[in-house]
């Protein structure tokens, strides 16, 4: 059941920690979710779970999969959700106490939220909500909406994103140099947050949270090319697909050039947003794709033939091959580490 | 009858200085006889008067004796007394007397060859003509001394040089002008000639004979002043060959008898038709010779040739005969003909001899009137034509609205009709068929095949195959499975280039083929070939290993990345669709012939 009546979850399954899930319109946060969903199941770790606190939310879990892998189709943009929440259990490394009362850290299992409660994702940013559209996943063609003056975000979702341990910060970088809102939206928000949270902290006090940067859309041919071009791809030897990766240690670096590269408004504010109000470390870059690359009747990706979209003039994308998503579980993972691992 | 006795002469003779023979007329010598009439000259001195019986009885026998020496003379130079009766002392011969002076003369020359043996030494002569080595023949007869060259031509057809003759007064001025005179003089020999500087003369006067083979020929033979000229021209030329051959005055020249067996000989060397050749893969133009007679051919031979036109040539068409190893350009024959374009047609000649050939047949073959050099000046060095023989793949994308498929099929099937007409010999031109449908960016779905085809038969039965077809839905607007067929089309059309068979290929389409691989700079998202085929290698095949020649037709006029596409897709030819027509794409195909296209020549055809 969708839950259009508050900001954040109110269900009684939720953790205690919570990761927001933060970005413009279109940034690709539905369907970052559903692939999430896909990436748990794929996943080796068998301590991962993924689950809905309500009916709502798991119903827009099962969605999403129908959508992805019967319709071949991205899931609808979420205009009107509010407050779904799902809940993932993984293990964790935490501080325990040893005998003589030293503290050591050790696996064990825990559970944090993650929570969609913007939805539409207009609401992180400074303008009203496009009129919409049929779906394409990548609009660069199309001329921008008219934004009017800038709106507030909405005081409610700023305050829980507040609250939240963890944010999932979602760019996709196609649809920023066609639009330019992400930087937009980002700011607005960001400011909001530090207004909300900062005042009577100690002087020089940055925000707490621990902010995971998903550059998205990386099976984009541009954004692949680009990255390929320019040496930022790399494998991993247990894939057994061979599906290229931008190292997490490059991804803030490649994020910069793509900004610089495609043309990409001003993308270095972003960063430069983030390194100011967070704390060092507490801020990584994931470049990520939630379909993941298509790969060959081989089962191996060919830099020749690696576009897993069918997106034609006039007609709805389409999901070509199977959803193997990047780097989408891992941004996740890690912000549920830190801040379980925080105590 | 017989001289007086040698007996009742005497050596010590009281003649006159200067004396002459009184039969022959011969300067008296030393002995007893004269050597050329025998008549005795010389006694011994007899006793006592001379009577007036013995003078009758001297008187008698020295008629007897001139008579006798007349009719021999007169019987070497003719067989009818005739004409030269008053040469004759004594006047016109009895049958008998004429009858024994004939017997008489016969072996006169006995090395003497007759008309046979002429014409053998001649044949010889002819046989032995080379290249530039010919052989001189000197022939003193009658008329005087003849010299003329025997020799090859520039074709190596054997040919008698002009002819060069000295009259016998302007030799020997002393000779009389009157030619019965003269014959008598000749067969009899001059007196006053007897000494040696009017001869060294008279060589000075004959023509310039050339430092090669010579053969002398002195006719007739026992022609007293032809055989002593003869023999002097012979003299210190070790080469030299001297034959005499027996007639009289009115025999055939040595030379008449040269020029037709030279006319009459056999080929030495082949004739050959020169023809145009056309590559059938490249189009590319050759002249070749075909044999059209053979080194050993005789005149009056007849031989014929099957020849055929290039599709649209037909006018003014050359036939050019060369001898083998002929030594100048132009040919021995250049003769030209209007025809029906493209028709097939025999030329019929006959050998009229060496270095003579008439064309019988086509009619109408008249003398060129412009030289060789113009003619294949004009010679292309490419055609676009109809191959000997060719293979056309026509390639067609199914997908779209009904009508434009249909339309792209219709072109098709128009093309294959001309085609049909053009070419109807069985297997000159077989003609395949693919069409594709999109590919389907589906799971599971991506590998299927998209292209079906109708294998290279006979031009009727893939224009039947290809009625059946309907048009299929578009599944993926951005581009067609074009990239597919050129790949089959290169595999098909290579394997027509290794059995020398000429490559065609037609590609009709409304879109652009998938690209292979995906736009390395990721601006073009069309996605690529899921079966891994890559148009601009099939097409670089198609060029390189096939040697194809590739036409397109597109929907409507490309524009953009696109355009340059469609002309690497159709670099024979592009065309839009509603504005082209089937002959159009035949002539680009250069399976029809353009209106202006000739080389000329005929091509050689099969028997």
């Amino acid at each position: 059941m969708t839950n259009t009546s508050g900001a954040a979850p109110e269900q009684h399954n939720r953790a205690s920690k919570s990761i927001g899930m933060w970005g413009a319109t279109g940034s690709g946060k539905t369907t970052f979710l559903a692939a999430l969903n896909f990436a748990v199941l794929r996943s080796d770790n068998e301590d991962l779970r993924l689950y809905g606190v309500d009916d709502a939310s798991t119903r827009f879990l099962t969605q999403g999969n129908y959508d992805l892998t019967t319709r071949h189709s991205f899931p609808d943009a979420t205009q009107q959700i509010r407050g779904l929440s799902w809940v993932m259990s993984l293990s964790s490394e935490a501080p325990v106490r040893r005998m003589f009362g030293r503290m050591a850290r050790a696996s064990a299992p825990a559970e944090f939220n993650l929570d969609l409660c913007d939805p539409p994702g207009r609401v992180f940013g400074s303008a009203p909500a496009p009129a919409p559209r049929p779906q394409r996943r990548m609009d660069i063609d199309s001329a921008p909406p008219d934004i009017p003056p800038a709106a507030v975000p909405d005081r409610d979702i700023v305050e829980y994103l507040a609250r939240c341990q963890g944010a999932l910060l979602l760019i996709d970088p196609i649809r920023e140099r066609a639009l330019g809102d992400a930087q937009d939206s980002f700011q607005a928000t960001l400011l909001r947050i530090a207004q909300h949270y900062l005042p009577g902290q100690q002087p020089g006090s940055r925000l707490p949270h621990y902010v995971a940067v998903c550059i998205t859309k990386f099976d984009d041919p541009e954004v692949y090319a680009l990255a390929r071009a320019n040496g930022y791809c790399s494998h991993d030897e247990g894939d057994k697909h061979w599906f290229p990766r931008v190292h997490d240690a490059h991804a803030e670096r490649f994020f910069r050039e793509l900004g610089d590269k495609l043309d990409i408004g001003d993308i270095d504010l972003v960063c430069s947003g983030l390194s100011r109000f967070f704390y060092p470390g507490r801020v990584r870059y994931f470049v990520t794709s939630a379909i993941g690359f298509h790969v060959g009747p081989d089962g191996r990706f060919h830099p020749e033939d690696y576009q897993n979209v069918v997106e034609e003039p006039g007609k709805q994308v389409r999901v070509r091959g199977k959803i193997r998503p990047i780097n989408v579980l891992e941004p996740v993972l890690w912000l549920g580490q830190q801040i379980t691992a925080a105590g | 009858m017989s001289s007086p006795d040698p007996a009742s002469t005497d050596p010590a003779s009281t003649e006159p200085p200067g004396a002459s023979c009184p039969v022959c007329g011969r300067a008296v010598g030393a002995g007893p006889s004269c050597p050329d009439c025998g008549w005795l000259l010389r006694t011994r001195v007899l006793v006592g008067p001379v009577t007036q019986k013995m003078e009758v009885a001297f008187a008698i026998a020295l008629e007897q004796w001139r008579r006798r020496w007349d009719l021999r003379l007169v019987a070497r130079i003719c067989d009818d007394p005739g004409p030269y009766q008053v040469y004759i002392r004594g006047g016109a011969p009895s049958a008998q007397e004429w009858e024994a002076a004939r017997r008489d003369i016969e072996p006169a020359a006995p090395d003497a060859e007759d008309d046979q043996g002429l014409r053998a030494v001649l044949s010889d002569v002819v046989d032995g003509l080379e290249p530039g080595r010919g052989t001189v023949l000197v022939e003193v007869d009658p008329d005087g001394v003849t010299v003329v060259q025997a020799g090859l031509d520039s074709f190596g057809s054997p040919r008698l040089g002009d002819a060069r003759t000295a009259a016998w007064p302007q030799l020997l001025p002393v000779l009389s002008r009157a030619p019965r005179e003269l014959h008598v003089q000749l067969v009899r020999g001059i007196p006053p000639l007897d000494q040696r500087q009017p001869w060294d003369l008279m060589l000075g006067r004959i023509p310039a004979i050339p430092r090669e083979r010579l053969l002398v020929i002195g006719r007739p033979a026992g022609w007293q002043v032809l055989d002593r000229v003869a023999e002097m021209v012979v003299k210190n030329r070790p080469e030299a060959r001297l034959v005499r051959v027996s007639g009289t005055v009115d025999g055939v020249s040595a030379r008449t008898v040269l020029a037709g067996l030279m006319k009459a000989a056999p080929l030495n060397r082949p004739y050959r038709l020169l023809l145009g050749v056309v590559d059938p893969v490249s189009g590319a133009v050759r002249v070749q010779d075909r044999q059209l007679f053979a080194r050993g051919a005789q005149p009056g031979t007849e031989q014929s040739l099957p020849l055929r036109l290039l599709p649209g040539d037909g006018q003014d068409i050359t036939l050019a005969i060369l001898a083998a190893d002929q030594r100048v350009a132009e040919p021995l024959v250049l003769a030209r003909v209007d025809l029906p374009a493209g028709s097939a047609f025999r030329l019929r000649a006959v050998l009229d001899g060496p270095g003579r050939v008439r064309i019988l047949e086509p009619e109408g073959t008249k003398v060129h009137s412009r030289p060789w050099a113009d003619i294949s000046r004009e010679i292309p060095d490419r055609v676009d034509l109809a191959p000997v023989q060719a293979d056309l793949i026509c390639a067609i994308e199914l997908c779209g609205p009904n009508e434009l498929v249909q339309a792209r099929l219709r072109l098709v099937a128009e093309l294959l009709t001309v085609l049909a007409a053009e070419y109807p010999e069985q297997g000159r031109l077989r003609a395949a068929a693919l069409t594709c449908t999109d590919h389907v960016f589906q799971r599971g779905r991506e590998q299927l095949p998209v292209v079906w085809e109708r294998q290279l038969g006979p031009v009727s039965e893939t224009r039947a195959w290809l009625a059946e077809r309907t048009s299929a839905v578009i599944g993926y607007a951005a581009a067609a499975p074009v990239e597919d067929m050129l790949h089959r089309a290169s595999e098909l059309l290579y394997e027509s280039r290794v059995a020398g068979r000429a490559a065609r290929l037609l590609t009709i389409a409304g879109r652009s083929p998938h690209p292979y691989p995906q736009d390395p700079a990721g601006r073009d998202r069309t996605l690529p070939c899921p079966l891994g085929h890559d148009w601009r290698e099939s097409t670089g095949r198609l060029a390189r290993l096939a040697d194809a020649r590739c036409v397109a037709v597109t929907d409507t006029a490309q524009t953009g990345g696109h355009a340059q596409i469609w002309r690497e897709l159709g670099p024979a030819g592009l065309h839009v669709l509603p504005e082209t027509t089937a002959r159009l794409v035949g002539e680009d195909l250069g399976l029809l012939a353009r209106g202006a296209q000739r080389i000329g020549l005929p091509l050689p055809d099969a028997e």
